[in-house]
């Protein structure tokens, strides 16, 4: 069943943009148990038009999120597994000549797909992930002189191991800040754990999922939410907590204007996709872990690098 | 009010239309959709409906090709004609009408080439501003449709066009998407009624021109019923089958019997033995009436004011009740044969006061004349013998024409709508052989037996008696009431003599219908006999008369004397024009001050009011902490005090709604401080719950 959002901003699209993102919850919660918040994040990220970073331990569903948000939106998913060996063709695709027809002709490569999976990006060498960043960057990809337009919406969803650093290359934070969202997804709980050994393989699952939307209903979610009222007093509000990451002496980096304009964005979709006609801080409150957390450098030594540092800006910076 | 006007999606609206630069850029651009060039021909239908009956057909066939065309091009990408063929199409438009009417003008021509000129410019509709155009041209077809019908019944239709023009404006104005249908009807509605304060200020006092604007002249003249300045047997028979309206009257203060009733129409003296006339002008008008003519109001007869409404008819009389005494049509005059005149033909719907006596004798201007005793030579002459014989036997002039009334009653005379043909000595045929006649033939025959009998004797035609609307008390007088009496001169004034009253008392006293049941008028024989349908007819009459009296009059002299019952004397057009600016601008301000109320609020007001709720929750439930949003603020409060859990939920919802939803308007935020002013913190409900313990 794909709905079909068009106009925006009335209350019955609203309506549907909720009722829709609960469906897209409910779906993916039957494969991936109890990571509502986490799989709303990264419909939130999706619908901003960024790209999400998973940064966890292996096999905490990372790659089995990333299926289950194709196959629920109707897109197509490519993955790529990142080695220290690979070749921006790997991603990108190469032009081959062919006999035949004595021409080159461009054989696309992974990276042609509504969602694209980069598993492990931090094991390919920065060659490599650049060929990835940039593609994100400018949705489209050039070889040979040629232009090769992306699919939209494209979507790349990269994880990264954070421990066995050895032999890896971690994204520098300008690299970093290409992701609009970073989350992690952690353990699951003891009863859900138990419901998952109990359950059957979630792999298998996947093919259940039903897409609930489809391509033109969610570019029309993207307009509605690009297109959602922003208050003086919220815009007053990021202002402050990106002037606090800046200022205060906790950070050695804040957040960029970049990061300023993701942290909108993503709080748009959060609005949408929750029914409110307008952005409510608490909907920049929800987000912005997920948007700031790898964009802050907290200063060694700070309590900032001690604790949770977006949620100490977050406790800083009042509510106007 | 207030409400209406801020409306959020009205705003919107109004934002698209005013931007000047970008947007109306964006405007250019936008090709007309299926759905608007469906608004758009609907739009076209009801404008033009009431023309097609009137412009040749031709024109309406061109209209819906160009129709058709044009919604086949947006649907079935159908090429379009190009600027060369659009360009000879309205050449060719222009001088197939030119051609087809002889001229260019006039209210068929025009309508014809604006038709016209409506179905090319459909073609190129490309922008919101093409569109644009159509819908004028729509309005102006819609407003055309005006001059030919005017009536209650064009209400509907012209309603229908008006939102119709409207909805068609504001979904042409939408280049992303059509509004759907409810909120169009919506938008619609309230656009309409926010003009309809100024459409009302300016009907009543925009400067109003004297002179027919409306009434252009009937199309042909012809068609039209009424009487004329001639009478021969037959003819008002003939006028007695028409169910049109005459005039109507309404009676203020006490309204006479109906067999009083008799309306005074043209007077017919000269008799060529078959046909009655009346006398030339110059002999008529030369001669005014005596200033005494009629008898003084006796104590405890009633004087009669009405004010009468005539339906035009192209000619001059003015129809008064016997017999007038007041008259306010300031180029009526009264000649001397006791008609009462207007300088024109009536060629458009006339409203006149006056006042009567209802007798049914009086002095004229002078003694009767020679031709008031023709007889036309030697016609009739059996009529003349009898006559003489009848006033040898009588006393005196009196007893002889009651004799004559008595033969009319008692011999075997017959009241008929279908009367036998005469020959040619009518009087003689219709006395001695038919001897069956309408009200006519007994006027003429009795006129005749006065001349024979040595008694100046004429022929009045008019209207007797008329049907009362119950609905609205008013009197309608149709066609069907048109009737001829005779004056006899008797002792220096002039006596009525009715003899059709003689032979059909009932025709007099209760009208036509009374008196020939089943004959006369009947052109609804299914539903005639219906009470339900003759109400509802009488309703609808009524209805029309309110209209016509109230709207369709309303002209110079109304608007005059409308300012003057508000103080202003003798207004000039400078003054009317005046009054208009001042009540428009009056408008526009009351307009414009709830326009600032729903305009935006301080945006710290709505800050303050919040403010204040914390305090008061702060002081008896906990503070709020700065980094707290409102939705958390009152997720917290929920949690310690489950009973005010719902309301403070609420509040803050709305907060979040006038903050950070939408602008906030004045209105709105004096709501919310009303609500968060009426909040009272109640205590804890029980004093052993956790919401209790930490109080």
């Amino acid at each position: 069943m794909a709905a079909n959002v068009t106009a925006l901003a009335g209350k019955e699209e609203l309506h549907r943009a909720r009722q829709l993102a609960d469906q897209v919850g409910t779906e993916i919660g039957q494969v991936i148990l109890g990571k509502q918040p986490e799989i709303r994040l990264a419909f939130a990220c999706l619908l901003a038009g960024g790209h999400l970073l998973i940064e966890d331990v292996p096999g905490v569903g990372k790659t089995l999120l990333a299926r289950s948000l194709a196959g629920v939106l109707g897109l197509s998913f490519r993955r790529i597994q990142f080695t220290s060996d690979m070749l921006p063709a790997d991603i990108v695709g190469m032009s081959i000549f062919e006999q035949a027809t004595s021409t080159f002709r461009f054989h696309a490569g992974p990276i042609f797909s509504h969602v694209v999976l980069a598993d492990e990006i931090n094991r390919a060498t920065p060659k490599a992930q650049s060929a990835l960043l940039e593609a994100m960057e400018e949705h489209q990809v050039t070889l040979d002189g040629q232009t090769h337009a992306l699919p939209a919406p494209f979507f790349v969803i990269a994880t990264q191991n954070p421990l066995h650093q050895a032999g890896t290359f971690p994204l520098p934070e300008s690299q970093l800040d290409r992701f609009l969202m970073r989350i992690g997804l952690g353990y699951p709980g003891e009863a859900l754990e138990r419901k998952l050994l109990k359950g059957d393989d979630r792999r298998m699952m996947l093919g259940d999922l039903r897409p609930v939307v489809d391509v033109a209903g969610l570019a029309a979610l993207r307009t509605a939410a690009r297109e959602l009222f922003l208050s003086d007093a919220l815009l007053d509000y990021v202002q402050a907590l990106v002037r606090f990451t800046r200022q205060s002496a906790q950070f050695d980096l804040g957040l960029s204007p970049r990061g300023a304009q993701d942290l909108v964005n993503a709080a748009r979709s959060w609005a949408l996709i929750h029914g409110h006609p307008g952005v409510h801080p608490e909907d920049v409150k929800a987000v912005f872990a997920a948007v700031a957390g790898h964009r802050l450098r907290p200063r060694q030594g700070g309590t900032a690098a001690l604790r949770d540092p977006a949620r100490l800006v977050l406790e800083s910076v009042p509510v106007p | 009010m207030g409400r209406e006007l801020a409306s959020p999606d009205l705003r919107e609206s109004t934002h698209e239309w005013e931007a000047p630069g970008a947007a109306s850029r964006e405007a250019h651009r936008s090709p007309s959709s299926f759905g608007q060039l469906a608004w758009l021909t609907l739009l076209i239908a009801v404008a033009v409906g009431p023309h097609a009956g009137s412009v040749q057909p031709w024109v309406i066939a061109a209209l819906c090709g160009s129709v058709i065309w044009r919604l086949g091009a947006a649907r079935w990408g159908w090429d379009l004609p190009g600027k060369f063929l659009r360009a000879a199409l309205t050449l060719a438009g222009s001088f197939a009408v030119v051609f087809a009417y002889r001229r260019i003008s006039g209210l068929d021509a025009g309508s014809a080439l604006l038709i016209l000129m409506l179905a090319l410019k459909l073609l190129e509709t490309h922008s919101t501003r093409d569109r644009s155009i159509v819908i004028l041209i729509a309005w102006f077809v819609l407003f055309a449709g005006f001059l030919r019908e005017q009536s209650v019944a064009s209400i509907p239709q012209l309603a229908a066009g008006v939102v119709l023009g409207t909805l068609a404006l504001l979904q042409s104005a939408r280049p992303a998407g059509l509004l759907s249908p409810a909120q169009a009807i919506r938008m619609t509605g309230r656009l309409l009624l926010q003009a309809l304060p100024l459409a009302l200020a300016l009907f009543v006092l925009f400067p109003r021109l004297p002179g027919p604007f409306w009434a252009l002249p009937a199309p042909g003249g012809g068609g039209l019923t009424g009487l004329s300045d001639q009478m021969s047997p037959g003819d008002i028979t003939e006028l007695a089958r028409s169910d049109e309206v005459a005039f109507r009257v309404r009676f203020s203060g006490p309204s006479p019997q109906p067999a009083e009733l008799y309306w005074r129409g043209p007077v017919l003296e000269r008799f060529d033995g078959r046909r009655w006339r009346t006398q030339p002008d110059s002999l008529r008008e030369g001669l005014p009436a005596l200033r005494d003519y009629a008898p003084a109001p006796v104590a405890g007869q009633p004087v009669y004011s009405y004010e009468i409404t005539l339906e035009p008819n192209q000619q001059r009389w003015l129809l008064p009740l016997e017999t007038p005494l007041r008259w306010d049509v300031p180029e009526g005059r009264l000649a001397g044969t006791l008609e009462l005149l207007s300088k024109r033909p009536l060629d458009r719907r006339m409203a006149w006061n006056g006042q009567s006596v209802a007798t049914g004798s009086f002095r004229d201007a002078g003694p009767p004349q020679p031709v008031n005793r023709d007889l036309a030579g030697d016609a009739n002459p059996r009529a003349v013998a009898l006559a003489r014989e009848l006033r040898r036997d009588a006393g005196s002039d009196e007893d002889y024409l009651r004799r004559v009334l008595r033969m009319f009653r008692e011999q075997q005379f017959f009241y008929t709508l279908q009367p036998p043909a005469l020959g040619p000595q009518p009087v003689d045929d219709f006395l001695f052989r038919t001897r069956a006649g309408f009200c006519e033939h007994y006027a003429s025959a009795f006129a005749v037996l006065a001349r024979a009998a040595g008694l100046p004797a004429r022929v009045v035609a008019g209207y007797q008696g008329g049907a009362r609307n119950p609905v609205a008390d008013y009197w309608i007088i149709r066609q069907s009431d048109a009737h001829a009496w005779t004056e006899v001169w008797l002792d220096g004034r002039w006596i009525r003599y009715d003899p059709t009253g003689a032979v059909a008392p009932e025709r007099i006293e209760s009208g036509l219908d009374a008196a020939l049941p089943g004959l006369a008028g009947d052109t609804l024989p299914l539903l005639g006999g219906s009470k339900w349908f003759e109400r509802m007819a009488l309703s609808w009459d009524a209805l029309n008369a309110t209209w016509d009296r109230w709207v369709l009059a309303f002209g110079p002299d109304q608007q005059s004397a409308l300012l003057e019952s508000l103080g202003i004397q003798s207004p000039s057009l400078r003054d009317v024009a005046l009054a208009c600016a001042v009540t428009v601008s009056a408008v526009l301000i009351v307009f414009t001050l709830f326009g600032l109320r729903s305009g935006p609020a301080r945006p710290d007001r709505v800050e303050e009011i919040w403010q204040r709720l914390c305090r008061r929750l702060a002081r008896s439930v906990r503070p709020r902490a700065p980094h707290e949003g409102p939705a958390e603020y009152a997720a917290a409060v929920a949690d310690l005090r489950p009973d005010l859990g719902a309301t403070v939920r609420a509040l803050a919802a709305h907060y979040l709604r006038l903050r950070y939803e939408q602008i906030p308007t004045v209105a709105d935020v004096q709501r919310f401080s009303q609500m968060v002013g009426s909040f009272r913190v109640p205590p804890a409900p029980a004093p052993g719950s956790a919401a209790g313990a930490r109080r």
